[in-house]
């Protein structure tokens, strides 16, 4: 069983990512999220000053590793589109959403890595100590974070399907989350209707959780984990659902909703 | 076909709004940058707003430049058109360049967008203390811009993934060319890189122009020098690419 799951995951790997030397790996998961931080800390630097950096660096380090997930996921479904095999994950004598998962591992692997690499980065570059008395709670908002944003990065893979050409949607969605979800300022000084949408969005309650234990913010962390995981567990219901809908409107047409 | 008749050919291209990729880059873009402007200047009073909305013009300028003429010389690779540009009675070098010229234009689009957004949704004050000057000065950016969108057209011909490796330059160009911190506040070896760039001293001038300095004519001038000797450069590596293309009908990965 488990060799079937990594040679699942692995064959998944192979055929869908563009990460398959060191060389690249070095590029686009240590360099790329390093030269992230450091623009992020320049306009914050420019703008509110240095005593900010903590604050804006460690929302970025969670919207990083959400942004992998999310490009992760979307090209996943949009190369199983492209590549004519999204037919067989849905003709496949094995329930699609197990299919799913499996090669979800992958991503999940890459977002967790991301993040946690970006914790250790901020630390050494941006002097936002990790906060090591804390290492359990940390990991576990890390890990509810990553559930989350799975579960979100799911749910906008499916959505994903519905448009023929997917930039404009996933440079919108990035876009949205960097300002909705509080990862350069606090949700708080969002308008009142706005702040209620960044609520009901995943890695909001999760970086507000994040700058607790890194002592910036001051809120209950357990309530504001809590929060966190029914966010991403109300999302992933609406993926299941989208997806068992999907396979319905697929195995009667014969097609799935718009073509690449 | 003239160069103006091609300028409105490619702004109708890159302002087609079936073209996902530019339609994000030149009117969603300034509009996230300026919310986090917004929002972050909450955070702090008296910033110098100004300053801060021509940063996000200039950042939505170069996104639009890297990714539109960085990819010139391969677009023509993917569309197949490459081998009619080598035969074609012009030089490769003038097509690009016109290419990246007018891409440069339409970066310019995405700056007064991005003044129209400050002004009208984020009621943002913005003065600009002497108009013909500051537009004196973003026209010498606009320029860098170009000369630097030619050679990257250049560089990443040599890329299979090109817009991977775009994404891996794109903020940083922005941080050395002194966008966001000014320059002088970096080592020295990474000083030495900036002032090499037209850009960081285009942007200088930009920011020269806005505090009236007097400064904004000596760095205009070094943009405008330093482009120049960039754009001799770009025109020799050209003169290479089209021998190269002609003889072994290859390049790089092209």
């Amino acid at each position: 069983m488990m060799g079937r799951l990594n040679g699942f995951s692995y064959l998944s790997f192979k055929a869908l990512y563009s990460f398959h030397s060191v060389r690249l790996f070095f590029f686009f998961r240590l360099i790329d999220p390093m030269l992230h931080y450091v623009f992020i800390a320049a306009i914050a630097s420019a703008l509110v000053g240095s005593g900010y950096l903590s604050y804006i660096i460690i929302g970025n380090i969670a919207f990083y590793a959400a942004q992998i997930m999310i490009i992760n996921f979307i090209t996943m479904f949009r190369m199983e589109r492209r590549f004519g095999t999204l037919e067989l994950n849905i003709a496949a004598p094995m329930n699609t959403f197990v299919v799913i998962f499996r090669k979800s591992i992958v991503p999940l692997a890459d977002g967790l890595f991301v993040f946690l690499f970006g914790l250790l980065i901020g630390q050494l570059l941006f002097k936002a100590n990790i906060p090591w008395d804390q290492l359990g709670n940390l990991l576990l908002i890390v890990l509810v974070v990553t559930f989350s944003v799975l579960s979100l990065s799911l749910f906008f893979a499916c959505l994903s399907l519905l448009f023929s050409n997917i930039n404009l949607f996933l440079n919108l969605i990035l876009g949205g989350l960097q300002i909705l979800c509080g990862v350069h300022f606090s949700a708080h000084l969002l308008p009142g209707w706005i702040e209620s949408i960044s609520r009901i969005l995943p890695l909001t309650h999760g970086i507000e959780a994040l700058r607790t234990l890194y002592g910036l913010e001051a809120y209950n962390v357990q309530s504001l984990l809590m929060k966190e995981a029914l966010i991403g567990l109300g999302y992933l219901t609406v993926a299941i659902l989208i997806v068992k809908v999907m396979e319905y409107a697929a195995r009667r047409s014969g097609a799935l909703v718009k073509s690449a | 076909m003239n160069s103006a008749e091609l300028l409105i050919r490619e702004i109708k291209y890159f302002t087609n709004f079936n073209n996902k990729m530019y339609q994000f880059l030149l009117f969603f873009q300034p509009l996230v940058f300026l919310t986090i402007t917004y929002f972050l200047g909450q955070m702090r009073e008296g910033i110098e707003v100004e300053r801060f909305i021509v940063a996000s013009a200039i950042i939505s300028m170069w996104s639009y430049v890297l990714y539109s003429s960085g990819s010139a010389l391969v677009s023509q690779k993917w569309s197949d058109t490459l081998k009619m540009l080598v035969v074609a009675p012009v030089s490769l070098f003038s097509v690009i360049l016109s290419k990246v010229l007018s891409n440069a234009v339409i970066a310019l689009i995405s700056m007064v967008i991005t003044f129209i957004y400050s002004v009208v949704i984020f009621r943002f004050d913005l003065h600009i203390p002497n108009v013909w000057l500051f537009f004196g000065s973003v026209l010498v950016l606009v320029f860098s811009l170009s000369v630097i969108g030619l050679m990257l057209a250049f560089i990443f011909s040599a890329f299979e993934n090109v817009f991977a490796f775009q994404n891996l330059i794109l903020t940083p160009l922005i941080v050395l060319c002194g966008v966001f911190l000014p320059v002088e506040n970096f080592p020295v070896f990474l000083q030495v890189i900036a002032y090499g760039i037209p850009m960081t001293w285009g942007v200088e001038a930009v920011y020269s122009s806005l505090s009236l300095s007097s400064e904004m004519y000596q760095q205009a001038g070094f943009s405008l020098l330093l482009s120049g000797v960039y754009l001799i450069v770009g025109l020799v590596f050209y003169k290479r690419i089209e021998i190269a293309l002609r003889s072994k009908g290859n390049w790089g990965v092209m």
